[in-house]
């Protein structure tokens, strides 16, 4: 691509790449003419990007009565993507036609203080130097989204110029789901629904407890709001949330269009009404959706990230409704919430109406040594047995790898029954849970990777050394509602095994008691 | 995390990002080491090759012996007589499949680092006798990654650019077997402007799959008067 002042002499256009303004462009200003990037008839001999930074270009108002190609522009719209990105399905021809014609706009990749423009990286640490075959410069490039593409000094984003044509469909958006919902349900129900309608933009909190029906929550909310033509995203920091919620919705919402969107799904630029998506894959959308409900919002890697919030403020339109959708949410949030800064609903009950169960404290004397040796400690044991021979199942939390590799011989020994273990990098992960979740396995030891999103009937819950750093408040309080989950079975025991208790325990059982103690949904 | 833990990683490792701790030896006091800059799990997957229990001629695993792709090369009368082996480094496992999925496809071009230090301590003296030359790529593909791996993987070793690839052969690793090693067009030309007086050369690839790609170099530096020719590539699929 090359880059010109309009009125230098030096440039010659061939007659077919030759768009020249049809209005005055202000002094300063320069225009772009592309050529393909790679001249293959001049052997050798490169066209460069440019040297002149891209924010001096001029764009000019959308022409009227130019028909924009309508691949290009479904591509483009409510994202953000790189000239790289569009190249295999559109031609630079086109995007120079479309660029005259005042439909696309460029932009750099990286800000003037080397923030990455798609994922907000700035710290020299995720940034690294090569010498660019384009630009024939040392180039800095992004590592932290590099798994998006890589954006460097000389990378060019492109957006689109004009509004989305509003979508002349139309849809319905019928509401199939005909359940009801328990009066804590309907409580946080209305208050979204009341929200996204006549609410002003801004954040607001749904803090439901494990087992709630958060999902039913949200249809009323969500389907007033595509009604009034609304763009609507729910994200979630994992990617089998997204799996597990698409089939929902689909079922929910029939006549609506619904594009799921995680690491490796099928159509990149799928487009429509109700957006479900990992949040890595907001990197690419820009300013597209009027309600964004972040399901999941205090889980891994969502709080770690602050990636992952800069790509959420970016999908999301300016005056957008910012749902936060928990279980257990952070303490700042928790304190924002209860202050009242934090427009926020609460959800105390189980959709069955049935209390929590609260976990119990055991002290397990010098755990971590025993664990070393191998030993599974006595009392742990005695809890077990005592399940096991009631034929109950059983989840077993441990807190490290290294030490669910070493017990787990020690529990395949003592108990005659099917042992198992998960954790995050186990290539049989997925089958171990499905045989746990049929019954054929009795106990399943696991790391705080089955803390969330697994419903087993029945089960009852074991964390060995619950006084580890890695068990956090929310890992605890979430672990605690894995059990009595069912309305067959809404009983369960949670026992905490430690060797002296932790703050996060204590705090976890305090907020498991104080919603017990509250009857109906609260609205602060 | 502990804040004991997050005091003692002191390192952050190039490829996961995963933070750890170098081990404290005299060797780091002294300045002798050699940054590493891989977590010790991405090392433990970092297979290396043996050259003992491996074909003595492409570094497939399994056997010492010259393994049937080897012998199939020496039925061609050309390379009856014009010798060439290869020597790869690491086993290309789905670790390394990733690892060069992240370098080349995403263009994360620093992580050549990882290997520009060993590629150049293998080598070790050949690479001042010999020219080393990494395999080009295209301009098109060159272009469209930003930079040519093979170069960025020789860096340590002074490569010299003497060869050119024309365009139109398309990507090697969308062919299958048969149409590689069938593949007789010659894609690579030197660029007489620049031939070095040295006789022996040594070409540098990311990896080794047929050998089709760096046997055809190979044969064009030959035909240009060559002596010796080797190859050397970070991987054997």
């Amino acid at each position: 691509m090359r880059f010109l002042p309009v009125n230098s002499p030096d440039h010659h256009f061939p007659a077919d790449h030759h768009f020249l303004p049809e209005q005055p462009i202000p002094r300063g200003r320069v225009w772009p003419v592309m050529e393909p990037l790679v001249n293959s008839h001049v052997p050798a001999e490169f066209l460069r990007l440019p040297d002149i930074p891209v924010e001096t270009l001029f764009t000019p108002d959308p022409a009227p009565g130019f028909e924009p190609d309508i691949r290009l522009m479904h591509m483009l719209k409510g994202r953000r993507l790189l000239l790289d990105e569009l190249l295999p399905d559109s031609s630079l021809e086109t995007i120079q036609k479309h660029f005259a014609k005042g439909f696309i706009r460029f932009t750099t990749g990286f800000t003037k203080d080397k923030q990455c423009r798609r994922c907000g990286a700035n710290s020299p640490a995720d940034q690294a130097l090569f010498h660019c075959f384009r630009c024939r410069k040392h180039c800095t490039y992004c590592r932290k989204c590099i798994m998006m593409g890589r954006v460097s000094e000389c990378s060019i984003f492109v957006t689109s110029n004009v509004p989305a044509a509003e979508d002349p469909k139309n849809a319905a958006h019928t509401l199939a789901w005909e359940g009801t919902l328990s009066p804590g349900q309907k409580h946080a129900s209305d208050f979204l629904t009341n929200r996204l309608q006549n609410g002003p933009p801004g954040e607001c909190l749904l803090w439901a407890v494990c087992g709630a029906g958060k999902t039913e929550m949200l249809f009323s909310g969500i389907q007033k709001a595509l009604k009034s033509g609304k763009r609507v995203l729910v994200a979630t920091p994992r990617s089998d949330v997204v799996r597990e919620l698409e089939p929902r919705f689909d079922q929910a919402f029939p006549d609506t269009e619904i594009a799921a969107f995680y690491g490796g799904s099928s159509d990149r630029f799928a487009d429509a009404d109700l957006t479900i998506s990992t949040t890595h894959q907001l990197l690419r959308f820009y300013r597209t959706f009027d309600a964004v409900i972040i399901d999941e919002v205090d889980a891994f890697p969502y709080t770690h990230e602050p990636m992952l919030h800069f790509a959420v403020e970016n999908a999301a339109k300016l005056n957008s409704h910012k749902v936060y959708l928990t279980a257990t949410p952070e303490r700042r949030m928790q304190r924002a919430s209860i202050s009242g800064t934090l427009p926020s609903v609460i959800v105390p009950r189980r959709y069955h109406g049935y209390d929590l169960p609260v976990p119990r404290f055991v002290w397990t004397f010098r755990w971590r040594k025993k664990a070393e040796k191998q030993e599974i400690p006595a009392a742990v044991t005695r809890w077990l047995r005592g399940h096991l021979e009631n034929e109950k199942q059983i989840f077993l939390f441990v807190p490290t790898v290294k030490l669910l590799k070493q017990i787990l011989p020690a529990a395949q020994k003592q108990f005659r029954v099917p042992v198992e273990s998960v954790y995050s990098e186990d290539p049989d992960r997925k089958e171990k849970v499905t045989r746990f979740r049929q019954g054929k396995t009795r106990l399943l030891l696991t790391t705080t990777i089955l803390e969330r999103g697994v419903t087993v009937k029945g089960v009852q819950v074991g964390v060995l050394g619950a006084d580890d750093s890695r068990f956090t408040e929310s890992a605890l309080v979430q672990i605690s509602g894995r059990a009595g989950r069912s309305p067959d079975e809404p009983e369960g025991d949670v026992c905490f095994f430690h060797d002296g208790s932790t703050k996060a325990m204590v705090r976890a059982r305090q907020q498991i008691e104080a919603m017990n103690r509250e009857r109906e949904g609260i609205s602060r | 995390m502990n804040w004991k833990d997050l005091l003692n990683e002191t390192d952050r490792c190039l490829y996961c990002g995963n933070g750890y701790a170098e081990p404290v030896s005299w060797q780091a006091v002294l300045g002798l080491g050699e940054e590493r800059r891989l977590c010790p799990a991405c090392t433990d997957k970092l297979i290396s090759i043996d050259a003992l229990s491996s074909c003595p001629g492409c570094s497939r695993t399994g056997s010492p012996i010259l393994c049937s792709d080897c012998r199939a090369w020496k039925e061609d009368r050309f390379w009856a007589d014009h010798p060439f082996t290869n020597l790869s480094l690491y086993e290309y496992n789905s670790w390394m499949k990733e690892l060069i999925a992240r370098f080349k496809y995403r263009g994360d071009a620093c992580l050549a680092e990882l290997f520009t230090g060993e590629i150049a301590r293998r080598l070790g003296s050949a690479a001042a006798e010999a020219c080393v030359v990494p395999i080009p790529l295209s301009e098109e593909r060159q272009y469209e990654r930003g930079f040519n791996q093979a170069e960025l993987l020789a860096a340590a070793c002074r490569p010299v650019n003497i060869l050119t690839r024309s365009g139109q052969a398309g990507k090697q690793s969308k062919r299958s077997r048969r149409e590689r090693i069938g593949t007789a067009d010659r894609v690579f030309r030197i660029d007489p402007v620049s031939l070095p007086d040295n006789k022996g050369f040594i070409l540098i690839d990311d990896i080794y799959t047929t050998g089709a790609t760096i046997r055809s170099a190979a044969r064009v530096l030959y035909e240009g008067g060559a002596e010796a020719v080797s190859g050397l590539t970070l991987a054997r699929a």
